[in-house]
C-alpha cells in the first residue's frame, strides 16, 4: 500500500494521457472526403474561358486511387451547361465522366471509376456541350501554357483536384500518407521515413513521461 | 601524488561529462528524436528560408566560398529543382498546393535534382552576411551524403536530421541551467527540459536546415554558464567558457550579438558580487572572456577580409537574419510567427523614439502617445501564437481554440511560477542579482530586435519578428516551467509537472498532425 501511495502522484499525468489518447483517436476516426492529388495550381481568379462546344484540355499528373476530379467552374449564364471529361494517358482513355446541365456555383465535380494507377502525363479534357461560355479558374500566366482550347494553347492554367472515392477516417489514410511523406527524398524514399517518424515520436513522448515521472525517486 | 598531478585534459572533459546527469542526456535524446521526426515529416524547403541556407551550404561544400552581398541571385540548379518540385511557392501563395506525392513525380525531381548544377550564382540570396559556423558543420553531411552517392533530396534529410543534435545540445544545456537556477527541485529539471524538448515549434526549426538551432544551443549553453558563474563565482576558466560560447553564438548567427549587452550587464554584476577579495579574479575573467569572444571573432574576420573578400556587416534586418532575396523568398512570411502587415501609409522617419516606441511595442501594449507600428498586439500575434504553432513558413496555423487554450495553460504555469515564488522567496532575495542579469539578456535581445525590426518595418513595411526568434531565450522558457513546479514540493510538482510533459507531447502531436494533413491529405 505504501509503495501504491508513493505512486499516487502519477495518476494525474496518467489521466491526461487517457484523455489525451482518446481525443488522438476520436480525431483519427473522423471521416471525410480526402485528396488525391492536386496539380498545386493557385486559386487566384477566373484564368481559362471556353466558349460552347469548346474542349479544354490540360496536361497532369493523374493520381491513383482518384475516382473524382473538381473543377474551379462557373457558368457565364444563371445555370450551368451540360459537361463531359476525359482523361487520357499515353493515347488511350482512363476515364470518362458525365454531368446534366443546370449546376449552378462555383465548382464542379466529374466522378469517374476509380484509378488503377498513377499516370504521370495524363491529359484531362473537358468539353462544353452547351451554348454558354465557362469560365475555369486558376492562375493566368504571361506566356502561353500547355493548356489548350481546341488546340490552341492558353495563357493561363487551370486548378485541378482529384479526391478518391467516398469518405475515408485518417487510419486508413496513413499508408498512403505514409508513401506521400517519403516521395520527395531521392533514394531514401519510401513509407518508411514517416513510420519511423511516428515511432520516434511516441518513444520521444513516452520516454518524456518516463523521465517525468522518475523525479519521484530521490 | 597522482592526485597532485594536471589531469590531461581529454581526461577532465570525459570526467566533466561524466559528471551530467543521465536525465540529462535522456531529455536531449528526446529532443533529439522529436526533431528528427519533424526532419522526416515537413517536405523538403518547407522550413523557412531553408532553400537560401541549403545554398549557403552547397557554395561552402562546393567552391570553399561563402554567399556574398553582392554577385548573381540564384541558389544552385538542384535547389530550384526541388523548389519546383517540392511546390514551395505553390504551397506558400495557395491553400491547395502540395509537395509531389506520387513516386512518378520523385523519379522526375531526382532526375533533375541530379541532371544539375550543386553551385548557385555567389550572390547573397539573403545570406550574403551570414556567419559561417553553422553552414560549416553540415558540410561534412552533405559530402559524406554526396560521396555515397546521395543526391540534395538525400542530403537535405541527412542535414536536418545532423541539426536535430543542435536541438539536443540546447536541452543539454537547458537541463544544466535548471540544475543551477533550482538546484533543490531536481524534479523540475527534468520538466522544464522536457518542455524544451517537446516545444514543436522548436522540433520543426530544429529539424530543418537553418542556424536557429545552433544559435539556441550556444545560447543555452550561455545561461547555463552564467547560472554557474553566480553561484560559483566567475573564475577565468569560466569567463573564457562564457565568452567562447557568445562568440560561437554570433558566428552560428548574427543575432547572437543581441546577447553581449545583457552578458556585459551580467559580468558587471558578477564583478560587483564577487566582494574585494574575489574581485580581481572576477575581472580576470571578464578579460579572459573578452579574449576567448575575439579568438574566433579574429579568425572570421581573416577569413572573411582575406579568404572571401566580403564585409562583415550590412543591413539590420541581415544582421539579425531575415533571409530572402532573389532565390530565396517564396512569397510568404517566414515561418513560427511573422504576421503579415501592410505598409504603413504616413510612417514617420527614422528617429529614436520612433525606435523606442517600436520596440516597446514588441513586447507591451501601445501607449497613447506612441505610433501604431504593428498591426494588433504583437506579443499575442506574433510570439505568443507562433510560439504556440505556426508552421511551414508561417502559414499553417491551429484552429483558434487552440491559442485560447493556450492561454488557459500558459496563465495556470504564471500562476504557479508565482505560488512557487513566494514559497522560494528567501532564495529569491539572495539571488536578485542573477535574475537582474537574466532580465538584461532578455532586454538586450528585444532591443536588439527592436532595432532591427524598426528599420526592416521601415525598409519593407513588413514585421520582421517571429517567434523562432526567442529561441536563444529557450533556457528562461525551461526555466518559466522548472521554476512553476520546483516550489511545489516533490510529490505535487512531479504530478502536475509530468501532467505538463503530457500535455506538451500532446501539442506537439498535434502539431506534428496539423503539418501531415496540410501536407500529405
Amino acid at each position: 500500500v505504501r509503495r501504491l501511495l508513493h505512486f499516487l502522484p502519477l495518476l494525474a499525468p496518467l489521466v491526461a494521457l487517457v484523455l489525451l489518447g482518446a481525443k488522438f483517436v476520436a480525431t483519427m476516426n473522423h471521416s471525410g472526403e480526402r485528396l488525391a492529388g492536386s496539380n498545386s495550381v493557385k486559386l487566384q481568379q477566373p484564368a481559362i474561358q471556353i466558349n460552347g462546344r469548346s474542349r479544354l484540355c490540360q496536361p497532369g499528373v493523374a493520381p491513383r486511387d482518384a475516382a473524382s476530379v473538381l473543377l474551379f467552374v462557373a457558368p457565364t449564364g444563371p445555370k450551368g451547361p451540360p459537361l463531359s471529361s476525359t482523361l487520357t494517358a499515353s493515347g488511350h482513355t482512363i476515364a470518362t465522366s458525365r454531368i446534366a446541365g443546370g449546376w449552378t456555383g462555383g465548382t464542379v465535380r466529374l466522378t469517374f471509376r476509380k484509378l488503377p494507377a498513377t499516370y504521370g502525363e495524363a491529359f484531362l479534357c473537358v468539353r462544353n456541350e452547351g451554348r454558354a461560355p465557362l469560365a475555369f479558374s486558376g492562375l493566368p500566366t504571361t506566356t502561353p501554357t500547355r493548356t489548350t482550347v481546341d488546340g490552341q494553347p492558353q495563357k493561363g492554367v487551370i486548378t485541378v483536384e482529384f479526391f478518391r472515392p467516398g469518405t475515408s477516417d485518417w487510419w486508413s489514410l496513413l499508408p498512403t500518407i505514409a508513401h506521400r511523406a517519403g516521395v520527395l527524398k531521392g533514394s531514401l524514399a519510401g513509407a518508411w521515413g514517416f513510420w519511423l517518424a511516428a515511432a520516434l515520436v511516441l518513444v520521444a513522448g513516452l520516454a518524456a513521461l518516463g523521465i517525468a515521472a522518475g523525479g519521484l525517486r530521490r | 601524488v597522482s592526485l597532485a598531478r594536471p589531469r590531461p585534459k581529454l581526461a577532465a572533459a570525459r570526467a566533466a561529462l561524466g559528471r551530467v546527469p543521465p536525465a540529462a542526456w535522456l531529455c536531449a535524446l528526446v529532443a533529439f528524436a522529436n526533431a528528427a521526426a519533424w526532419a522526416f515529416i515537413t517536405p523538403p524547403l518547407q522550413v523557412p528560408d531553408e532553400q537560401a541556407h541549403i545554398y549557403y551550404v552547397q557554395q561552402l561544400a562546393e567552391t570553399g566560398q561563402v554567399p556574398k552581398p553582392t554577385g548573381l541571385e540564384s541558389i544552385s540548379g538542384q535547389d530550384t529543382a526541388v523548389r519546383v518540385y517540392s511546390h514551395l511557392d505553390d504551397i506558400n501563395v495557395g491553400y491547395l498546393g502540395r509537395p509531389a506525392w506520387t513516386d512518378a513525380e520523385g523519379h522526375i525531381a531526382d532526375r533533375a535534382v541530379r541532371g544539375t548544377s550543386p553551385k548557385g550564382g555567389g550572390g547573397s540570396v539573403g545570406v550574403g552576411l551570414y556567419p559561417p559556423l553553422y553552414y560549416a558543420t553540415l558540410v561534412l553531411p552533405y559530402a559524406v551524403t554526396k560521396a555515397a552517392g546521395g543526391s540534395l533530396l538525400e542530403a537535405i534529410v541527412v542535414m536536418r536530421v545532423f541539426s536535430g543534435l543542435f536541438a539536443a545540445g540546447t536541452v543539454l544545456f537547458v537541463f544544466l541551467f535548471l540544475r543551477e537556477l533550482v538546484p533543490r527541485a531536481p524534479w523540475a529539471w527534468r520538466i522544464g527540459a522536457l518542455a524544451c524538448a517537446l516545444q514543436p515549434l522548436f522540433a520543426f526549426v530544429s529539424g530543418g536546415v537553418t542556424p536557429d538551432s545552433m544559435l539556441a544551443m550556444f545560447c543555452a549553453a550561455t545561461f547555463y554558464l552564467l547560472a554557474r558563474a553566480f553561484r560559483r563565482g566567475l573564475t577565468p576558466r569560466l569567463g573564457a567558457l562564457l565568452g567562447l560560447t557568445l562568440g560561437l553564438a554570433t558566428l552560428a548567427k548574427l543575432a547572437g550579438l543581441g546577447l553581449i549587452p545583457g552578458a556585459l550587464a551580467a559580468a558587471a554584476i558578477l564583478v560587483w558580487r564577487a566582494g574585494p577579495e574575489r574581485r580581481r579574479e572576477a575581472l580576470r575573467g571578464v578579460g579572459a572572456g573578452a579574449l576567448a569572444f575575439a579568438a574566433p571573432m579574429l579568425i572570421y574576420v581573416l577569413l572573411s577580409v582575406a579568404v572571401w573578400h566580403r564585409p562583415l556587416l550590412g543591413g539590420s534586418s541581415e544582421a539579425a537574419g531575415a533571409a530572402s532575396g532573389g532565390g530565396g523568398g517564396a512569397g510568404a512570411s517566414g515561418g513560427g510567427g511573422a504576421a503579415p502587415a501592410p505598409a504603413v501609409p504616413g510612417k514617420p522617419p527614422s528617429s529614436l523614439s520612433g525606435y523606442l516606441s517600436y520596440t516597446w511595442q514588441l513586447v507591451f501594449p501601445k501607449l497613447w502617445f506612441m505610433h501604431d507600428w504593428l498591426p494588433g498586439f504583437l506579443p499575442n500575434e506574433v510570439w505568443f501564437h507562433g510560439w504556440i504553432g505556426r508552421f511551414g513558413w508561417g502559414g499553417i496555423v491551429f484552429d483558434g481554440w487552440v491559442y485560447d487554450w493556450a492561454v488557459r495553460v500558459l496563465e495556470a504555469v504564471v500562476a504557479l511560477t508565482a505560488v512557487s515564488l513566494a514559497r522560494l522567496r528567501r532564495s529569491l532575495v539572495r539571488r536578485l542579482g542573477e535574475l537582474a542579469a537574466y532580465v538584461a539578456i532578455l532586454g538586450g535581445l528585444i532591443l536588439f530586435y527592436g532595432y532591427v525590426g524598426y528599420h526592416y518595418f521601415l525598409d519593407t513595411g513588413n514585421v520582421f519578428e517571429q517567434a523562432r526568434y526567442l529561441f536563444p531565450l529557450m533556457a528562461l522558457y525551461g526555466g518559466l516551467v522548472a521554476v512553476a513546479f520546483a516550489g511545489l514540493g516533490r510529490r505535487v510538482g512531479v504530478a502536475l509537472g509530468a501532467t505538463f510533459v503530457v500535455f506538451a507531447f500532446a501539442h506537439d502531436v498535434a502539431a506534428l498532425m496539423l503539418n501531415v494533413g496540410r501536407f500529405y491529405a
